[in-house]
């Protein structure tokens, strides 16, 4: 029934990809690639507007790009407002041009930057008889657009558009349009489960996965990092949540550079502030980073009811506080604000502050502002850094050339699932 | 003491604090080059925490005055444009300036207080980058006064801290002795491995791609040898004329200026065999190697083998242009050589016998850096090919304009018939990884900052390099009969086409 139909979307696919080079406008482009990038994204509040994050991307990092929107809810899937608002914000504020295939076609000729939409006309499908759920509107759909590349090369963007029960179909689809011998990248937009039937057909064949927490949430990335380790067959994962701690945890570990190290063997605690989330939303920021000292100085972790307790290897046990400060408009909720390390009966401190919100990408292309201030007693030192750019493309670019897996990540994400199992097991023998 | 929150981190962003004190800090190289390298640092984040610069040179100015010179400066050079105001405002106040003449032991003194105020304001842990920014004459005065002023204290490895590093900028020296001299001093103040002398084409992306490609793929490294190569042929060319420096270049020529440094540089990397590790004393054992088996030029070689020029009038991109001789500052009867060419053997197992040919020069016909594999052609010709056979294979490097690599190779054009074409595929860097190409400068600056100094050339390896241009440039001073002239905006003298043809060769047209 829908075989032949998308067969024939293929071949037009093919064709318009095959030809998208021609012509003059393009003849004097590059024509190397050096991946298969696949956005899938499950939620349509968020595709359209994700697919200039898609198109930053492909101008960055040569490569024939897929847009993928699954339509319809998955059953039994959580979407609650909470999630819808923190897909909204896509990033650190980041600055999301809303552009419709037809705006993408009507930029033509804005000069390097400009995609051309090639697309002939859309092919929809009948019905599909025996759709599960008959309110789906059950068209699957493709264009190709071609995007310059920030220097003189060429990407592509194949969009493919169609409803969830096709998701196979889809993955197929995608998986013979992509470039031969390079990697493909999937990038998962929104929240993921690794049971869920759509994120394993999208997984047949992929090198990497990429999801981003701060979205999906920390039980996503635990459930998806288990079932990469299931086999060596598996994607490796990346996080953007995780990527984006990059400059943290650096000028965290510059708190103890040169001779300060020993104080991390007497810390007294350490105090996380985040911007307030609804209640039940476990912020990954918070819990990778402390996950991510915990891992560093040997320690364990335990839950608590103020945050975490994490017992060292030389017996003490010094708490992590986690707590919500009030949530500027336009910053996503769980945004990491605040860290603070107190050591020697409290006579050193050390702390970053964000200025939550004065990165916002309605503003300005660079994230907030980092208040780094370290305090002994004797000397102070200050600084004010600005944390890198806002934009989604940028930590998407940086996580696609980072190694496919990160040891401190596995590690880290380890220390969460034994933080868990851990749990698990107390209630078991409370219960029991 | 380690750090382990250190551990796992993000490689390549540990850059300990320092201060750069850049002498010569009113030049021309630290307007266009090194402070919009430093300013791009800033912008990749690339730079430490602590940091700072000190600019140096004569007459008096604030330091917010040489912030906005610089500021200026950078929105005119900078890679990245325009100048990020937020990012600017984290950069600026790490600037600062000092007025002294570099004779005086008073400048040295001062700097010395200077530094110590920036370092506890700034949080540079007494590290020190000294950027030698001046003209050559200056550098004896620089080192001297430093030392005198117990700036340096002389390290024999490189993770000893608090660090005192040196970066020499070309040209190292006017020949071996007075490069050996050099060396020599800055031997008796620091420590080798506190020395970082610039080549800037080192620097540059293609340059260190030529060891990437060479020897991360299996493919073309076995054909990387007299078996299959037939000759390879370097070119340095610039379209520019000598834009307004015709006294530093009246004492220099092309052969000081390009040849001696960046391009057997290009030769070493293409010739050198297989380093045992990226280790800076490991890559550049491997190119000394290449110089010392360099044939020695003596004076019936160097007629035969060794061509240079002098440009006359022209047109160069559509432009007029006057002839050397008539350039500012210029004698009217020089015989300073603006162009060289000369066929080179590297005597050993790998190469014996494959001519390196090399040449380089201003107001060529256009501006192009590469590198040219020319292989061997096929043995037997099966295919009917008019005009001279089956063209051979021929692997280019480019490194100026644009950073590609090219392969041209034959292949059928479809049809009835067997038609043979040469095609050429290119890879183009940039559009392949993105534009943000960093400039030579910015990674040469941060590997001194990191003490990396596989891209800076030895104290050995200049004296080598020298050692092998010294004949030529003897033979010429015995010499003086004028250079053979060249037009403007051509490819150089005819003798320079001559010395392929006399092996049945041509020089590429790139
Ligand atoms: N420019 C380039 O693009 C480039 C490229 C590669 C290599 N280089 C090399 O880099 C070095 C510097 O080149 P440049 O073009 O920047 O030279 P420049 O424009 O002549 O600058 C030299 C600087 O040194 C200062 N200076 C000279 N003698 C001094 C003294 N006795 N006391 C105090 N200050 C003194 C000058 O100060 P005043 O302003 O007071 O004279 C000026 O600021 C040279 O060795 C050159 O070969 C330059």
């Amino acid at each position: 029934m829908s075989g032949p139909r998308i067969a024939a979307l293929l071949g037009r696919l093919e064709g318009e990809l095959r030809t998208l080079r021609d012509g003059e406008k393009f003849s004097n482009k590059s024509r190397i690639s050096a991946g298969n990038l696949v956005f899938v994204c499950t939620a349509r509040s968020i595709a359209n507007r994700y697919i200039s994050v898609v198109d930053e991307m492909a101008q960055r990092f040569p490569s024939r790009a897929f847009f993928v929107a699954v339509e319809g809810a998955p059953t039994g899937s959580r979407s609650s407002a909470d999630s819808s608002t923190r897909l909204d914000l896509l990033g650190e504020g980041a600055a999301v041009r809303i552009l419709s295939a037809q705006q993408l076609e009507a930029q033509d000729d804005e000069g390097p930057r400009s995609m051309m939409g090639l697309a002939g006309d859309s092919a929809p499908l009948p019905s599909m008889e025996n759709a599960a759920d008959a309110r789906m509107s059950v068209d699957v759909d493709g264009r190709v657009y071609a995007i310059e590349t920030d220097a003189d090369g060429l990407s592509d963007r194949v969009d493919i558009r169609g409803p969830r029960a096709f998701a196979r179909h889809l993955a197929s689809a995608v998986d013979a349009l992509v470039l031969p011998e390079l990697p493909v990248i999937l990038v998962w937009v929104g929240t993921a489960r690794a049971d869920d039937g759509v994120f394993q057909a999208f997984n047949d064949d992929t090198k990497r996965v990429i999801t981003d927490s701060a979205y999906a949430g920390l039980d996503s990335l635990l459930s998806i990092f288990q079932w990469t380790q299931e086999a060596d067959t598996r994607p490796r994962l990346s996080d953007l949540a995780w990527v984006r701690l990059g400059p943290w945890q650096e000028l965290t570990a510059r708190f103890f550079d040169d001779d300060r190290s020993p104080l991390l063997d007497v810390l007294d605690r350490i105090e996380i502030s985040h911007a307030a989330a609804d209640v039940g939303f476990q912020p990954p920021d918070c819990a990778l980073f402390t996950a991510w000292i915990a891992n560093r100085l040997g320690a364990t972790l335990e839950r608590d009811s103020f945050g975490y307790i994490a017992p060292q290897k030389n017996g003490r046990r010094f708490p992590i506080t986690v707590t919500p400060v009030p949530r500027p408009k336009g910053v996503a909720p769980g945004t990491l604000a605040s860290v603070r390390f107190l050591a020697k009966s409290n006579e050193f401190t050390a702390q970053i502050k964000r200025d939550l919100g004065t990165g916002r990408g309605d503003q300005t292309a660079d994230a907030d502002l980092l208040h780094w201030h370290i305090a002994d007693g004797v000397t102070v030192l200050e600084q004010t850094i600005r944390l890198h750019s806002n934009k989604v493309s940028y930590w998407l670019d940086r996580t696609v050339r980072r190694p496919d897996e990160e040891p401190l990540f596995v590690a880290v994400l380890k220390t969460l699932l034994a933080m868990d199992a851990a749990q698990d097991r107390a209630q078991e023998s409370l219960r029991g | 003491m380690s750090n382990p929150l250190r551990e796992g981190l993000e490689a390549g962003r540990v850059v300990p604090p320092c201060t750069v004190v850049i002498f010569g800090a009113g030049g021309d190289l630290t307007r266009r080059k090194l402070m919009p390298a430093l300013y791009n640092l800033a912008v990749s984040r690339a730079l430490p925490g602590g940091f700072a610069v000190v600019g140096i040179s004569r007459g008096e100015k604030s330091d917010d005055a040489f912030r906005e010179e610089m500021h200026e400066a950078v929105g005119t050079f900078s890679r990245k444009k325009p100048i990020d105001p937020g990012i600017w405002t984290d950069f600026a106040p790490g600037l600062f300036f000092q007025a002294g003449a570099f004779g005086e032991a008073e400048t040295y003194a001062k700097l010395k207080e200077r530094l110590e105020t920036i370092e506890s304001s700034r949080g540079t842990k007494g590290n020190r980058l000294f950027y030698l920014a001046v003209p050559p004459s200056e550098v004896r005065g620089i080192v001297e006064g430093l030392r005198g002023a117990g700036l340096v204290e002389k390290h024999t490895s490189i993770s000893e801290l608090p660090f005192t590093r040196i970066i020499a900028e070309k040209p190292f020296g006017h020949d071996r002795a007075s490069a050996a001299a050099l060396n020599g001093l800055l031997g008796e103040v620091f420590g080798e491995r506190q020395v970082f002398r610039i080549d800037h084409y080192l620097g540059k992306e293609t340059v260190q791609n030529l060891l990437v490609f060479r020897f991360a793929n299996s493919l073309f490294e076995p054909l990387w040898n007299r078996e299959h190569v037939d000759h390879v042929q370097i070119t340095v060319a610039e379209d520019i004329g000598v834009e307004g420096r015709g006294r530093f270049y009246e004492q220099t020529g092309a052969l000081r200026d390009i040849v001696q440094n960046h391009a057997l540089q290009l030769l070493c990397l293409t010739a050198m065999e297989p380093p045992i590790s990226l280790h800076a004393d490991a890559v550049r054992d491997e190119k000394v190697k290449v110089l010392r088996s360099l044939r020695p030029l003596g004076p019936r070689t160097i007629r035969s083998s060794v061509v240079r020029g002098q440009y006359t009038g022209g047109f160069v991109r559509g432009d007029e242009v006057p002839a050397y001789r008539q350039e500012p500052d210029v004698a009217g009867e020089s015989s300073t050589e603006t162009f060289v060419a000369m066929r080179v053997f590297v005597d050993s197992w790998r190469w014996g016998g494959v001519p390196f040919y090399v040449r380089a020069g201003k107001r060529l016909n256009r501006r192009a850096t590469e590198v040219a594999i020319h292989f061997k052609r096929v043995p037997h010709a099966i295919f009917p090919v008019p005009d001279g056979g089956i063209s051979p294979n021929v692997l280019t490097m480019r490194i100026q304009p644009d950073e590609q690599i090219a392969l041209r190779f034959t292949t059928k054009e479809p049809g009835q018939n067997t038609v043979l074409r040469d095609v050429a595929m290119d890879f183009r860097y940039g559009s392949t990884f993105g534009s943000n190409t960093p400039e030579a400068y910015e990674r040469l600056l941060l590997d001194a900052m990191r003490g990396d100094a596989t891209l800076f050339t030895r104290a050995d390896e200049a004296e080598q390099q020298w050692a092998f241009v010294e004949p030529i440039l003897a033979a010429w001073q015995e010499n003086p009969t004028p250079p053979p002239m060249y037009d403007a905006g051509s490819w150089g003298p005819e003798a320079s086409h001559e010395l392929l043809a006399a092996d049945g060769r041509r020089w590429r047209k790139p």
